[in-house]
């Protein structure tokens, strides 16, 4: 069966990331023969006077398959609660899509989390709606990274929010491709210009420095725009260039 | 003693970077003269190369600026 896996709210100034938390998770779930996971994707969530998050406020997911869902969520929470920092207020969520019956409901919290606040309260109501569905814990601290969690596994979900955690550098620097090349040598889906319109597989493009792919329409998508001083190529955008709402 | 207080305004006992979230000169000045600059999660960087406040794992963003959490 297919699951989500997100946590939020699980490090402090000083600790490692949340993104590598639920890297080496994944690691050891793989590991131990309990699931098969893909890539994770960073989800930013609201900024906020009220939202104590513990340094960001985004959340890390991703999806995999299991055949052992009841091991994987007692392994997800142990790990959680043995590996998160101190102070933080860490949540977990795994979601079964194929048996949540609404997602629409999800979808509408998980969107409303980037622009208001929500409560804990309000997170695990949703949850318990989809017992079957949808697994909801807190481990530690306040708790609060319930809120996050969940949201990150219905923006998941959504297949169009996030950026996909890690970057890739040219292999040599100004490399030249076309669009097809690029994507093929890099393992991107797709090529968008900030008009969200598709680049064609044999435009060219410059690849001058690190880039950074987000998750839209389902698919790994690197934006690109024109610089005067490339001779009218294309460039993948860094991540300082990304619009902000990337 | 490094005078790195005039780069912040004090907002509820919150130390709050006063030249906001794209002034990347003042980010530069502010971390060289702080001395406490640590790279965040790479995840959280802007960048990989530019050692500025936008980049380090003590500041906390608001909607506006960005808040420091090293005591100073």
């Amino acid at each position: 069966m297919e699951i989500l896996i997100c946590i939020d709210d699980t490090d402090n100034l000083d600790s490692m990331g949340t993104g590598e938390i639920l890297e080496n998770m994944i690691d050891s779930l793989q590991n131990q023969g309990l699931a098969e996971c893909s890539f994770v994707t960073r989800h930013q969530l609201y900024i906020h006077p009220e939202i104590a998050y513990t340094s960001h406020n985004s959340s890390m997911c991703t999806e995999g398959k299991t055949e052992q869902l009841e091991a994987v969520i007692d392994f997800c929470r142990e790990y959680l609660a043995a590996n998160s920092a101190e102070g933080s207020d860490p949540g977990l969520c795994i979601v079964l899509p194929e048996k949540l019956a609404n997602k629409q409901e999800l979808l509408e919290f998980s969107f409303k989390s980037k622009e208001t606040v929500r409560h804990k309260a309000e997170a695990f109501a949703l949850a318990e709606k989809y017992p079957e569905a949808v697994f909801l814990s807190e481990h530690g601290g306040t708790g609060d990274g319930v809120i996050g969690a969940l949201a990150g596994c219905g923006l998941r979900i959504s297949g169009n929010d996030g950026r996909i955690k890690g970057k890739f550098k040219p292999r040599t620097p100004n490399e030249i491709h076309s669009v097809a090349e690029f994507c093929r040598i890099y393992g991107v889906d797709r090529v968008l210009t900030l008009d969200k319109e598709l680049l064609a597989a044999e435009e060219q493009l410059v690849f001058k420095s690190e880039s950074k792919a987000l998750f839209l329409d389902f698919q790994k998508t690197v934006y690109v725009a024109k610089d005067p001083e490339d001779g009218g190529l294309w460039h993948p955008l860094s991540k300082k260039e990304l619009p902000d709402n990337a | 003693m490094l005078d790195i207080k005039k780069y912040f305004i004090e907002e509820s006992g919150k130390k709050i970077f006063r030249f906001g979230r794209d002034d990347d000169a003042a980010a530069c000045e502010c971390a060289e003269q702080c001395g406490s600059f640590a790279w965040d999660d790479d995840e959280e960087c802007l960048d990989d190369c530019t050692e500025f406040c936008y980049n380090c794992r003590y500041r906390r963003w608001t909607e506006s600026s960005f808040c420091c959490m090293k005591t100073f």
